[in-house]
């Protein structure tokens, strides 16, 4: 007996089957290959879209030197350059001979115009205030003669001509706009209030076409000294085309130059640094290729389990087949290969489709984001390198989707196949003990991690690494128990087979269903799951961050207030006093919020620090006080009277060891307090109940009502409150601005006990105590005009903030003269994040669950057809599909964010990088809401009824 | 159990073959103590009611099944021993099945299906896609050869089996129902050529419940659980089913 004569499978042969059965099979392999080609289109199009954003070098000198041959820059004195890159200053670096040397201290810097030949151009960019007297910009400023003929196209005069004297301006075409400017008119800039004329309209091609820039000569825009001319200025050899050993001259000189030549030459170029061919890969768009390379990734681990589903039921449909090829010789390699091969056939078609519909996606981005600048995307570049990568990665992916079930299929009872039954395979005990084994090992290495974190933190010294390491453990335990979690799945699946056995028919055969196919299904749920953990990880990391700002946020009014101070500086007296046009202040206010706005009033304390006139210190006049509110010591955080004026040094470093640990002291609980700013947070408000309510965004208790109608006040943070009682202490003003004590420690000079109450604001309120004017009067305080406060319908933002400038300028002549604030409190880190992870999510858990339940209406068309033949209506068919949709989906919704949880537990640990706080609404709808949906569709879409096959070979 | 060199002429021999499904109490005798031997030019019908064997004794000679106990041999070579992919060489090389599903590969033209035991076993495309036309033209589908199984009938899809079955020189063909779902008069054309490719000297197991169809048979086994019951030469045969109908 001869040996076989094949040492491989035929592989045009399994192509061949490869190819016809996936045309055969049209609409699962324009699934597989449309989820395939997503990711690719993403990766594809974010490569060529980063890749477009590199300029060529001929771009590099296009977009730089126009028609200049050289472009150079002062870096330092003559001797301290050691060495450059060959692009800089336009790519690149430069070495210092000595580093610790700044730039500040070079004597002698050397003017390029003096050593190169030809024509040379500075170029400064600095600011510049434009004030038209009904509006004010402050915009970024070119100082230099830049519209010249050789610099066309880096610098383009649309319009009139460029400047030639000081009063000269040209304008950008989006800040004639802005401004309302034109050829001709005059604008003054701020603050030397020098009036100027506009005289032409031209642009920076580097800037957006947005870009609000203003061109003037370099003293007409007072640019002389900025930077001394080094890193602000740009020089531009107008004429001479630099060689590199010119550069190599230049760089003694304390000069970096680089040219049209040496550009475009090529090089070598000796005695440069070379250029790192990692460089770009650590640079932002390299991390940004990396960040989609990531994302790329894990789409595609959702594809090679949804796709492995797929496969899962071609393979089952083509059992027939395998069986035949077995039936005349075939092997089992050659079984595997042919389903194999439909991987990478469908593959290799994803990726080929993903790239076109990536490179077309980005040509598509690349103009609707188009800015203008030409920096944002010189050419247009497609990233073979990384295209190539990813048609690799992404064809292997098919191909790996399709291993699981090639096995499988070669596992299948020729016999029975050949008489066209198709048994799912059955899970063996040893596939249980793995999956307890791997659900074991993931718990512990996660049970490790956070235990050590714990450990950790009690120790005093340790390698930073083990740190990391108890991060990693986490992390990866995370990982692993996901894998058993998968592994599980088909005897959860048959489990809830077992539990629903009595169960309606619909529900029945709903999980029957999923658990005779755990080769379908276990993938699906698998790709829920996998997408809610991540997502529920994620979710639970911003809700971290969101609580580590909200702790550190210190707000400047109430939330959602707009504000302005009632007071200014007197010009004359330098005293801060109330402004006369107090209606004009509450106009503009409530016009800029949209709503009412409210004078709220309080105590003016003088501290007598510095003379407001001349910043030096200040001699209190002979029995002038400070009026401070007494503080309960032992309910604020011990650093705020500061250590022992006589500590020693290991004294001072044990205090702040205390004050570490001390929860007084911990971010947030002292929010509030403390505040003394006498513009626009007095200690001590003074209203009515409703103005005080207005003024603090709270409404007051009937319990702060009554005491302020008793006579007392409501404080607005605990530590002001001593056993019931606030005290108001006047200090002397020469010992407290003189002492160097904390008032707290200083004798009161006079001093005013009242019954007090605490209620402190939703979010904290620069103030200590609020009282009525009838008390404020008793006690013979100075209460005057503090600020207008509005509340306006939306939360305010910069457009707010802009418009109090300018009634800022409007009542004082000065926009930062009355401060101001719109408070709009702590960026949201994570609403939209989780918004958008929920989002995200659950687009591809419904995308899964589309597949899954398709996928089982194709694998169970048989099953459906007898159903519908032996009477079963719609609504069956409607509630199998749903119902297997709570299984799949629900499971692996459930099970993800279960584990996500887990994770950013155990990193929140004490000890741990992180806090826990995930957003429960949008955690509990990517975990319930997302597979409700998910039923409701399955509900909604399921299909028609199937008619009973009558030819045996439609099976096959 | 002894090992007999196999006859020259003796293409399949079946020696005391017993399959048996399950352990314990379920358990179920498929085949008890089978002996069989087919020789070149002869075509053995089996026959019995259902559930009697008659297939998982053709899977078992095709080497699809190993037996409990038992030797199955062809060619001179004992199953037993065979590697799986030695056995794989034994379906591309000397055996040929025939199903009453027809059990073509759908995604490929009739051609390319006979071909495939031989692309499998290594031959050129071209000499395998030749020796399959010749196939095709023994069972008169020279015109079909490049059309889909779906473009078919029944008959022709059967014929097709047929040439697979015996193409590149494979001596034993093992049919199990080919004509069952067939009519009658495409079965009897199937049978007529499956008759006239053992006359060429290749032998086979025609497994059938029909009669009329057995007598296409040189012998006839009876089957009845897992038992050979009764055997008789055709012209034997022919009386006993006449008697018997």
């Amino acid at each position: 007996m001869s040996e076989s004569r094949t040492a491989r499978p035929p592989l045009r042969l399994a192509l061949l089957l490869a190819a016809r059965n996936a045309r055969r099979s049209l609409g699962r392999s324009i699934l597989i290959a449309l989820m395939i080609a997503v990711p690719v289109a993403g990766m594809s199009a974010t490569a060529v879209v980063v890749a477009s954003s590199n300029p060529t070098p001929s771009e590099l000198a296009e977009l730089h030197l126009a028609d200049a041959g050289s472009i150079i820059q002062v870096v330092g004195a003559p001797g301290t350059v050691a060495r450059q890159a060959a692009f800089a200053p336009l790519q690149g670096y430069w070495d210092q001979t000595d580093p610790t040397v700044s730039i500040d201290e070079f004597e002698g810097l050397v003017d390029p115009a003096s050593v190169i030949d030809g024509r040379v151009v500075a170029v400064i960019g600095t600011v510049a205030t434009l004030d038209t007297g009904e509006r004010l910009r402050q915009v970024q400023a070119t100082a230099g003669d830049v519209f010249v003929d050789e610099l066309a196209g880096r610098f383009d005069l649309v319009e009139g001509h460029a400047p030639e004297r000081d009063r000269e301006l040209v304008v950008s075409p989006s800040l004639a706009d802005e401004l309302g400017l034109a050829i001709g008119d005059a604008v003054s800039t701020q603050p030397d209030g020098v009036e100027r004329m506009i005289v032409g309209i031209g642009r920076s091609a580097h800037d957006p076409d947005d870009a609000l820039r203003v061109f003037g000569t370099i003293s007409g825009l007072d640019a002389e000294a900025v930077g001394d001319r080094t890193f602000g200025a740009t020089y531009f050899a107008l004429d001479a085309d630099l060689s590199w050993d010119d550069v190599l001259a230049l760089n003694e000189q304390g000069l970096i130059a680089t040219s049209r030549e040496i550009i475009l030459g090529g090089g070598p170029y000796p005695g440069a640094i070379p250029q790192d061919p990692l460089a770009s890969f650590f640079g932002f768009q390299g991390q940004f290729l990396a960040l989609a390379a990531m994302i790329g990734a894990f789409l595609l681990l959702q594809v090679v389990l949804l796709a492995g589903a797929a496969f899962m039921v071609g393979a089952r449909q083509q059992q027939r087949s395998l069986a035949v090829l077995a039936s005349v010789g075939a092997d089992r390699r050659l079984m595997r290969a042919v389903v194999t091969t439909g991987g990478l056939v469908l593959g290799l078609v994803g990726s080929a489709l993903g790239v076109a519909l990536g490179v077309g996606a980005a040509a598509v981005f690349m103009e609707l984001t188009r800015s203008g600048s030409v920096l944002q995307f010189p050419g247009f570049h497609v990233d073979l390198v990384v295209i190539a990568a990813t048609i690799v990665v992404s064809t292997g992916a098919g191909w790996l989707a399709a291993v699981v079930p090639s096995r499988v299929a070669t596992r299948v009872d020729i016999v029975a196949a050949l008489r066209g039954a198709r048994r799912p395979p059955v899970v063996g005990a040893g596939a249980r003990r793995a999956t307890s084994a791997v659900l074991a090992v993931g718990a512990a290495v996660l049970a490790s991690g956070g235990a050590l974190l714990v450990v950790l933190r009690t120790l005093e010294e340790y390698p930073p690494i083990v740190d990391g390491i108890a991060v990693a453990a986490i992390a990866l335990g995370a990982v692993i128990l996901q894998v058993g979690a998968v592994l599980a799945l088909p005897m959860v699946l048959r489990s809830v087979a077992r539990a629903t056995s009595s169960a309606r028919t619909s529900v029945r055969l709903a999980a029957r269903d999923s658990a005779r196919n755990s080769g379908r299904t276990v993938p699906v749920a698998a790709a829920v799951m996998t997408t809610v953990f991540l997502a529920s990880f994620l979710m639970s990391v911003f809700g971290a961050v969101q609580l580590e700002n909200e702790k550190w946020y210190a707000p400047q009014a109430p939330l959602g207030s707009v504000v302005m101070s009632a007071r200014d500086v007197d010009p004359i007296t330098d005293e801060i006093m109330a402004i006369d046009d107090l209606d004009a202040l509450l106009a503009g206010v409530g016009e800029i919020a949209g709503a009412p706005a409210t004078l709220v009033q309080g105590v003016y304390v003088r501290e007598y620090w510095f003379d407001p006139s001349t910043g030096q210190p200040l001699t209190p006049p002979e029995g002038a006080t400070v009026l401070t509110v007494g503080i309960d010591e032992d309910a604020v955080c011990p650093a705020y009277f500061g250590p022992p004026l006589d500590a020693t040094a290991d004294e001072l470093e044990a205090f702040d060891a205390a004050a570490l640990e001390d929860p007084r002291c911990a971010p947030g609980v002292d929010a509030g307090l403390f505040w003394t700013n006498p513009l626009l947070g007095d200690s001590i408000r003074v209203g009515t109940a409703g103005e005080l309510e207005v003024a603090t965004g709270m409404s007051l208790s009937a319990e702060s009502r009554a005491a302020l109608e008793a006579g007392g006040v409501v404080a607005l943070h605990p530590a002001y409150v001593i056993d019931g009682e606030s005290e108001l202490r006047w200090i002397d003003a020469e010992r407290f601005s003189s002492s160097g004590l904390h008032a707290q420690r200083l004798e009161a000079v006079r001093s005013e006990t009242l019954t007090a109450v605490v209620q402190e604001p939703p979010t904290a309120v620069r103030g200590a105590l609020l009282m009525s004017p009838e008390t404020a009067r008793s006690l013979e305080l100075e209460v005057t005009p503090l600020s207008a406060i509005a509340y306006p319908d939306e939360m305010p933002g910069p457009r707010e903030e802009n418009a109090l400038l300018e009634l800022s300028r409007e009542l004082t002549g000065d926009p930062w003269s009355l401060q101001s604030v719109a408070e709009s409190g702590p960026d949201d880190v994570v609403g939209p994040a989780a918004w958008t992870l929920v989002a995200l999510s659950g687009a591809i858990a419904l995308t899964a669950s589309a597949i899954a339940i398709g996928l089982a209406r194709i694998d169970g068309r048989r099953d459906e057809a007898i159903l519908g033949a032996m009477g079963a209506t719609r609504r069956l068919r409607r509630s199998v599909s749903f119902w297997q949709a709570v299984l799949l989906a629900g499971i692996g919704a459930v099970v993800g964010a279960s584990l996500g949880l887990l994770a950013a537990g155990a990193l929140a640990l004490p000890g741990g990088p992180m806090l826990f706080a995930p957003p429960l609404l949008q955690l509990g709808i990517a975990a319930i809401g997302v597979p409700l949906l998910i039923a409701v569709g399955a509900w909604l879409f399921a299909g028609r009824a199937t008619a009973l096959p009558t030819d045996r070979s439609a099976i096959a | 159990m002894s090992r007999d060199r196999i006859g020259a002429s003796e293409l399949l021999r079946l020696d005391a073959v017993s399959m048996h499904y399950g352990a314990g109490e379920n358990s179920v005798t498929a085949l008890s103590g089978v002996d069989l031997s087919i020789k070149r030019g002869e075509l053995v019908a089996i026959m019995g009611a259902s559930g009697s064997g008659k297939s998982t004794l053709l899977t078992i000679a095709g080497g699809l099944v190993t037996p409990t106990s038992g030797e199955v041999i062809i060619h001179g070579q004992y199953l037993r021993d065979a590697k799986p992919a030695q056995l794989a060489a034994i379906r591309r090389r000397t055996l040929g099945f025939v199903f009453q599903d027809f059990n073509l590969v759908p995604a490929l033209t009739a051609v390319e299906n006979v071909s495939l035991p031989l692309e499998l076993d290594g031959w050129k495309r071209s000499k395998a896609r030749r020796a399959a036309l010749d196939a095709l033209h023994l069972v008169e589908l020279d015109d079909r050869a490049d059309h889909f199984p779906d473009d078919l009938s029944g008959g022709q899809q059967q014929r097709v089996a047929i040439a697979r079955a015996v193409v590149g020189g494979r001596a034993l063909i093992l049919a199990d129902e080919p004509t069952g779902a067939l009519d009658s008069q495409t079965g009897e054309l199937v049978l007529r050529m499956l008759r006239s490719r053992i006359d060429e000297g290749a032998g086979g197991i025609l497994v059938t419940h029909d009669a009329r169809h057995a007598a296409w048979a040189d012998r006839i086994v009876f089957l009845r659980d897992g038992r050979v019951v009764d055997e008789s030469r055709r012209d034997d045969a022919s009386s006993l089913l006449a008697a018997g109908a």
